[in-house]
């Protein structure tokens, strides 16, 4: 009994002992910051970084921190000294990164970032083409979570694949796939809004596609398949724009030989926005005119990608996976600038506009 | 020393005068003649024990019958229509069976043989009323065990209508000597809980016996547990279903409580409205309680962590609502929690000792007024009041009381752990609460059982309540002898067999 009552003690003693080793960070007295932004000056760094203040209402009051610096902790406990209460950014959810600091290359910070434990992988990284302080400006007027939630519900519903830090990280560290990340701008009303995609290699930001090769790019990916194409079509030698809403879809790939894969696109959804003269009895032929229209279009990407020595859909990734003596420089240099990638696409009609009832019918 | 204390008085008598001399010192303590003729019978008895009625329609007409026929004691014992009778000139005897509501009869002519007859008024002092009112079940008897030992027998009795229920009963207590009794099936109960019973029972002594909870405590494989290991109701459903599953009952006179065991956690978080309402949605509020015990454990501790530790897996849409509840609040969530904490089990025990009526107004006084102040007041986080009268509520959900104040209890070092090392504190404190439970035993059978040591083929009435069809089998983990309670309809009828 004694000697139970003298073990417990002790090891009740150890483990308070072990109270000097966790840090009290207790919830309101600290700054959250949310969204942090960091871009190159001449002279070294500049970091913005956006955290909500809820003392005064549940909705939060947003204010932006500034500092520069060189390294990015620096930058950070610069912004904490500005601050009435010590940051964290346990709880970030973007991270900005200014285009001209993504083109010299991102890995310094994004890596203070990444080995933080209390960070989240799901944190978005996104690249800015506006100067950070005028998105940032645009956000402040907004609720705290606007750019979070912008970002989700875009890559939710909208043309652009989805990507984080932890898409990033995979495709940074992995030997055969290039990472890719959003792009943002200045839109109309004030508001960001995106502008397309940035491929990167390594760290580096190499290339930029634009809003619909966005879409294209999401398709060769092939996980959530989902957006709106304007595809042109071609009738009576006028070339005319419809909007295929792609609803969902898939992708399968087959490996011929190591410079020669299949790529089979399946997108299931419907027209929408019928041109003048056409109408759901077009269908078929407009069915045909898509799938001619996105083969072209994303021969055409995948093409561009290898004159760039670019690889962000993976095509290292799948060879490799039939390869036992795979080596990515010489497939790199060697064999995929100059490598056959068949595309096909698969159009399947689920749903009916009602912009294409045929009124003569009526 | 130790001996003086228990040793009876009339060891250090003389003889049967020195002794009634003694009793007489107490003014309830009757010494008379009943019959004229001075110093031919004497009676004695304690007024106080004794029923009057019995004495003067069946005792005294005796006397007046053999009046003047010189009666020996051995007549009388033939004239009084009582069985529970007996000539003893053994001191320790007299004294035992005086105090007990005997009275003595003596005739002078040889004055150390006496009779003792017992007339022993059973009923007075005892509550009519036996409603379940501690243990209150919508479905169900409602009747419950009263302070007597003989009428709770009697409800068992009632209820188990079988030759095999047996009843071993021992005194305890020098002061009190309460009859206690032990009830278990033969040829179901495994003698070897019924032997440990009775060798814990015989082996300690007390004074007086209050209550059954001093000896289910005296008797209890660990006695510095805060887990309950005997399951004590105030039912006599629960008691009836404890013993028909192999479990033994301890019942004492004087208490409406009655304990049961070898009892397993599980079993305390069993209702038995949970067996008398379809088994789909008894199985869900048993499922129901078992969440409210979580949810009660780990609620408040959750907060302190998190506010104080890990705010960062904080849903987003909450931390606003929980940083600017908590903005005037000027202490940590260590001290918010634990002001709370002690205000509700304050509230809680302010309710307990007053009286029914004064006691829920003081629940509503308490609840609304001094939980709506002291969020206005910004010493809590109205949050955190969601939080701590949730947990206090899920707590009264266990259905026993014993156990519910266990849960309570364990709240605290759970929060005080949370604010020492957040959510590892949690984790460290579960490990040593189940470390502790794996431990346990009570009555030598292990306490988590069947969870551990595993026996999946038991876990059938443990989460949920299965049907009927399925829990013909006795709990095998306390080793009844016989395995089969009824036959299932399935096994009846042959056709179903295939």
């Amino acid at each position: 009994m004694k000697n139970s009552c003298r073990r417990g003690a002790l090891l009740l003693l150890c483990f308070l002992l072990l109270t000097s080793c966790v840090h009290k960070t207790i919830i309101d007295e600290v700054q959250i910051i949310s969204v942090l932004g960091f871009d190159k000056t001449d002279n070294g760094y500049h970091g913005i970084s956006m955290f909500a203040d809820y003392k005064k209402s549940e909705l939060g009051d947003n204010f932006l921190l500034e500092a520069d610096g060189k390294r990015a902790r620096i930058i950070l406990s610069k912004m904490s000294d500005a601050s009435s209460r010590p940051i964290s950014i346990a709880k970030l959810k973007v991270m900005i990164v200014g285009e001209r600091f993504a083109r010299e290359g991102i890995n310094q910070f994004s890596e203070t970032i990444c080995i933080d434990p209390k960070v989240s992988s799901n944190v978005y990284m996104v690249i800015s083409e506006a100067p950070m302080i005028d998105i940032f400006t645009m956000i402040q007027a907004r609720d705290p979570e606007h750019l979070e939630n912008l970002l989700t519900q875009t890559m939710e519903n909208g043309n652009f694949p989805t990507g984080n830090m932890h898409y990033y990280l995979k495709n940074y560290f992995s030997k055969g796939q290039d990472s890719s990340l959003p792009i943002i701008d200045v839109g109309p009303q004030q508001r960001v809004s995106f502008s397309g995609y940035g491929i990167f290699k390594r760290d580096q930001l190499k290339m930029k596609i634009n809003y619909v090769e966005s879409f294209l790019f999401k398709l060769m990916l092939g996980d959530h398949i989902y957006g709106v194409y304007p595809a042109d079509i071609m009738k009576g030698g006028a070339k005319k724009e419809i909007v295929f809403h792609c609803m969902s879809g898939g992708l399968k790939q087959k490996y011929y030989a190591k410079d020669h894969v299949r790529y089979v696109v399946r997108v299931k959804g419907f027209f929408q926005d019928y041109p003048e003269n056409m109408f759901t009895s077009d269908n078929q032929m407009l069915i045909q005119e898509l799938e001619h229209n996105l083969e072209q279009q994303l021969d055409k990407l995948v093409r561009s990608f290898q004159k760039a020595k670019l690889d962000p859909i993976g095509f290292g990734n799948f060879v490799r996976q039939h390869q036992r003596d795979w080596n990515a420089d010489t497939f790199y240099e060697q064999v995929y600038p100059n490598m056959k990638v068949d595309i096909e696409v698969k159009v399947d009609m689920q749903e009916t506009d009602q912009s294409g009832k045929n009124s003569e019918g009526i | 020393m130790t001996n003086q204390v228990i040793e009876p008085i009339s060891e250090k008598m003389k003889n049967l005068d020195e002794l009634i001399c003694f009793f007489k010192k107490s003014s309830d303590y009757h010494h008379f003649s009943p019959i004229h003729k001075e110093d031919e019978i004497e009676i004695s008895y304690y007024r106080t024990l004794v029923n009057q009625e019995t004495l003067n329609q069946y005792v005294i007409p005796v006397f007046q019958y053999v009046e003047g026929k010189h009666p020996q004691l051995e007549d009388l014992m033939r004239h009084l229509p009582f069985n529970d009778m007996e000539l003893t000139t053994d001191l320790a005897t007299i004294e035992k069976k005086i105090t007990g509501g005997f009275i003595m009869i003596r005739l002078l002519k040889n004055r150390s043989k006496v009779l003792m007859v017992n007339v022993r008024d059973n009923k007075s002092g005892y509550r009519q009323s036996n409603e379940t009112d501690n243990e209150f079940s919508v479905i169900g008897p409602k009747i419950g065990f009263v302070e007597n030992l003989d009428t709770n027998i009697g409800l068992i009795r009632h209820k188990l209508t079988d030759s095999r229920a047996v009843f071993k009963e021992i005194t305890i207590g020098n002061m009190s000597k309460t009859r206690v009794c032990l009830l278990y099936l033969e040829g179901i109960t495994n003698p070897e809980y019924v032997n440990t019973a009775i060798q814990r029972l015989e082996s300690f002594s007390l004074d007086v016996v209050f209550d059954s909870s001093l000896v289910d405590q005296i008797i209890s494989d660990n006695g510095n547990s805060p887990f309950p290991q005997f399951l004590s109701t105030e039912r006599v459903d629960r008691v009836t279903f404890a013993v028909i599953n192999g479990q033994v009952a301890i019942l004492a006179d004087g208490s409406p409580y009655v304990f049961t065991g070898p009892s397993s956690l599980n079993d305390f978080f069993i209702s038995p409205e949970d067996y008398y309402m379809p088994w789909v949605v008894g199985s869900f509020f048993r499922i129901i309680r078992l969440l409210g015990v979580v949810f009660s454990l780990f609620a408040s501790a959750m907060y302190v962590a998190l506010m104080t530790y890990h705010f960062e897996v904080i849903p987003d849409g909450l931390i606003g609502p929980l940083i600017s509840a908590r903005a005037f609040v000027p202490f940590t969530p260590l001290l918010e929690v634990i002001f709370l904490e002690i205000t509700i089990e304050v509230l809680r025990e302010a309710g307990a000792r007053l009286p029914t009526k004064i006691g829920s107004t003081l629940g509503v006084v308490g609840g609304i007024v001094i939980g709506q102040a002291a969020v206005e007041a910004a010493l809590t986080s109205n949050i955190l009041l969601i939080i701590v009268a949730l947990s206090a509520l899920t707590s009264f959900t266990t259905p026993i009381f014993k156990m519910s104040n266990t849960v309570r209890l364990l709240r605290f070092p759970i929060i005080l752990a949370a604010a020492c090392w957040g959510g590892l504190g949690i984790l460290i404190m579960f490990i040593l609460i189940l470390g502790h439970l794996m431990k346990l035993e009570s009555l030598g059978s292990p306490y988590l059982a069947p969870f551990y040591p595993t026996r999946p083929k038991y876990w059938a009435d443990t989460i949920i309540r299965p049907s009927y069809r399925w829990t013909w089998k006795r709990n095998g983990t306390i080793r009844p002898i016989q395995d089969v309670r009824y036959v299932p309809k399935s096994q009846e009828n042959p056709d179903h067999e295939k």
